[in-house]
């Protein structure tokens, strides 16, 4: 088993609506408009389900908006509080005492009383007539598209051959219960939002036959007629992970995606108890079952200001070969793009994987920079008495101004450094492509980000002082300690790690 | 002289309770206890449990004897001429389903604020007060007179015109 990263819209930035969603929404970062719509449908043969599914929703929707509208107007008011408000209290009772039994109900609910139809994604395009004349969106992709846009990521990533037989995309997000800053939690690359559609639509086009054919004769990537991809979606709160359409996977497959099934459920539980070591709620969790449902309570708790620390604690970012950082226990506090330099002699990738990489990693690391420095001024001071206002933001009680930046209790385990890139390449050839883009060269020579290489030949690290200046690091006598495992290095330790190499998988 | 019935003694006990789990929490913190936030939940926690219990429990004994309700008279603070401030306690099936639910919605806000007000500067502080709010809420409800009753409802001008103004945007704000 092999892991990349590459930024999280996997270089497709769409404009998408999701099959329950009132409108569509971009998918990729702020700085990059979407020239392609993608929306989800129910295929033939599942118009039933999802016609029921609108008209429960509907029915239900009008329900709970008219007792809430009504709750709070003058004449109706008066009426629900004194013969409803009564029955408030139970769903509260269950929502604070047991908020996981809770949640599993409502979920038992909602599947029973809302049939989810089986769903595709439409994104097929043959030609360019097809734009939408009032949107000015192209409908979907083309061959050739699409096609770039599978090269692009693999030829990045390093992953031009060798393919297994079932490759995972994995978008990311967040899901918490009560918490106005819930989309600070989800993808960067995605404009705050979450980045289960991207991933399940690179997969789709990653399948299709003609776009196999296509990076075979004019990329020379050939991917074998047994792998298959799987789009799915990670939630960073709870570390839930889910797949998409499974039931497309071939035969020839399913043994091995049941075998990534307990693969997956294993690593979620121990990466949740490495995570879990922040929070001092989670004194509970010594085992990694512990810790799984300490986190999945987290994020269905109606009193939670700290359903995850997310990016908080960001410090490094490693463009280059997983192979770099394996084995090291890095406390988090790294984002790892995969990036196989020997693969890319003349720079035509690593344009695009900086691109993408530098502006979202530094705008999160900038964010909890100056959100944590001078939180009243740059973040929005503490969330215990922010009041949602009509939907826009937040304040303080019930006057003030709106509130910008991130609350305290996101930020307040930060260390406040500029971002650190190691990037594996040479530093003559990374100033080119750097020099190349006025975004990047902004974000280097005014040290809003460090940046560094590191020789894909001998390791050798060079820092950048700015001027088109490198020197050298020189850790002299620094050793990296060593431990039996991450849970050895971790365990009963709140503060921050430093890096220590693992001697073995967990 | 006062005949201490179950029910007399239930009915004090769970007026005092939160009176003296508020001097508790209060006298430790003038003193310079600095108890952790598990600690701080618990008690306050039991308190409430506690409460809630004799509250039931009173409820149950009342249902069962038929009583239609319980008083306890500890005589009266002063007397002014022909005017004395009574200092008696009373409830009856009115007041008492409404202390059970004053105790349960304590109980409630002292569980969610642990999680809530966790590494908050005014936690302590915070559960100090919600026993005192607690204690003045069943005061109100148990209150044997009007006198003792304003002597547990305890009011701030500036809480009180938030909570005006809010009110009056929500009920005004959509009067269809």
């Amino acid at each position: 088993m092999e892991t990349f990263g590459a930024a999280g819209f996997f270089g497709v930035a769409i404009n998408y609506q999701g099959i329950d969603d009132a409108h569509a929404v971009s998918l990729c970062p702020v700085v990059v408009k979407p020239q392609h719509s993608v929306r989800e449908h129910a295929p033939a043969g599942e118009e039933a389900t999802h016609e029921s599914r609108v008209a429960r929703r509907k029915q239900w929707s009008a329900v709970v908006h008219g007792l809430s509208v009504g709750s709070k107007n003058l004449f109706t008011g008066w009426v629900t509080t004194a013969f409803l408000g009564f029955l408030s209290l139970a769903p509260l009772l269950a929502r604070v005492l047991s908020p996981l039994q809770f949640a599993r109900l409502r979920a038992a609910l909602n599947e029973r009383f809302f049939p989810d139809p089986r769903t595709e994604l439409a994104f097929m395009r043959g030609d360019v007539d097809s734009y939408h004349a009032t949107e000015g969106l192209a409908k979907g992709f083309d061959t050739d598209e699409k096609t770039a846009r599978v090269a692009d990521l693999l030829c990045g990533a390093g992953l031009t051959s060798r393919f297994a037989d079932l490759v995972i995309v994995l978008g990311h997000g967040s899901t918490s219960l009560n918490n106005p800053h819930e989309s600070a939690h989800d993808c960067g690359a995605c404009g705050g939002r979450r980045g289960g559609p991207n991933g399940r639509l690179f997969a789709a086009m990653a399948n299709r036959p003609e776009v196999r054919d296509a990076l075979r004769a004019t990329k020379g990537i050939d991917i074998p007629a047994r792998t298959w991809f799987v789009g799915g979606y990670h939630d960073t709160c709870s570390d839930d992970v889910d797949l998409y359409d499974t039931d497309l996977v071939p035969a020839h497959n399913l043994d091995l995606l049941n075998r990534i099934r307990k693969s997956r459920d294993r690593a979620r539980a121990l990466s949740v108890h490495e995570r879990a070591r922040r929070f001092e709620a989670a004194e509970a969790a010594h085992s990694a079952e512990d810790g799984l449902l300490h986190v999945e309570e987290r994020s269905e708790h109606l009193a939670e200001p700290r359903p995850e620390y997310g990016h908080c604690t960001n410090a490094v970012a490693v463009v280059g070969r997983r192979a770099v950082t394996r084995g090291l226990f890095m406390d988090r506090r790294a984002f790892l793009i995969s990036y196989d330099a020997a693969g890319d002699p003349e720079d035509k990738f690593i344009a695009g994987v900086l691109g993408a990489v530098i502006p979202v990693c530094a705008g999160i690391s900038l964010e909890y920079y100056f959100s944590f420095v001078d939180n009243e001024r740059y973040g929005c001071g503490t969330k215990l008495p922010h009041n949602v206002t009509s939907l826009l933001g937040v304040m303080n009680g019930h006057a003030g101004d709106l509130r910008t930046g991130l609350p305290w209790q996101m930020v307040e385990i930060h260390e406040p450094v500029r971002i650190l890139f190691v990037i594996e390449t040479t530093p003559e050839r990374l100033m080119k492509v750097i020099g190349r883009n006025p975004e990047l060269t902004e974000f280097v020579e005014n040290s809003w980000v460090r940046i560094s290489t590191m020789d894909p030949d001998s390791g050798e690290i060079q820092i950048y002082r700015g001027g088109g200046l490198f020197e050298p690091a020189s850790p002299a006598g620094a050793v990296i300690p060593r431990a039996a495992s991450s849970v050895d290095w971790y365990r009963g330790k709140l503060e921050h790690l430093p890096l220590a190499e693992i001697a073995r998988a967990v | 002289m006062i005949d201490w019935t179950t029910e007399r003694q239930l009915l004090t006990a769970l007026v005092a309770l939160p009176g003296l789990g508020f001097f508790g929490l209060a006298l430790g913190w003038l003193l310079g206890w600095t108890p952790t936030e598990k600690t701080v939940a618990r008690f306050s926690a039991s308190v409430s449990l506690l409460d809630w219990a004799m509250t039931a429990a009173l409820a149950g004994l009342m249902f069962r004897s038929g009583e239609a309700q319980v008083t306890v008279r500890f005589g009266d603070r002063f007397h002014v001429g022909s005017y004395a401030f009574p200092l008696e306690l009373m409830v009856d099936r009115l007041s008492l389903p409404l202390i059970l639910l004053a105790t349960t919605l304590a109980g409630l806000i002292g569980v969610f604020s642990r999680r809530y007000l966790h590494r908050d500067r005014g936690f302590h502080r915070f559960y100090v007060l919600i026993h005192l709010f607690t204690f003045g809420a069943i005061l109100v409800y148990a209150a044997g007179s009007f006198d003792l009753l304003i002597g547990g409802f305890h009011e701030r001008a500036a809480i009180v015109k938030t909570y005006s103004r809010s009110f009056f945007v929500f009920c005004h704000g959509s009067p269809g």
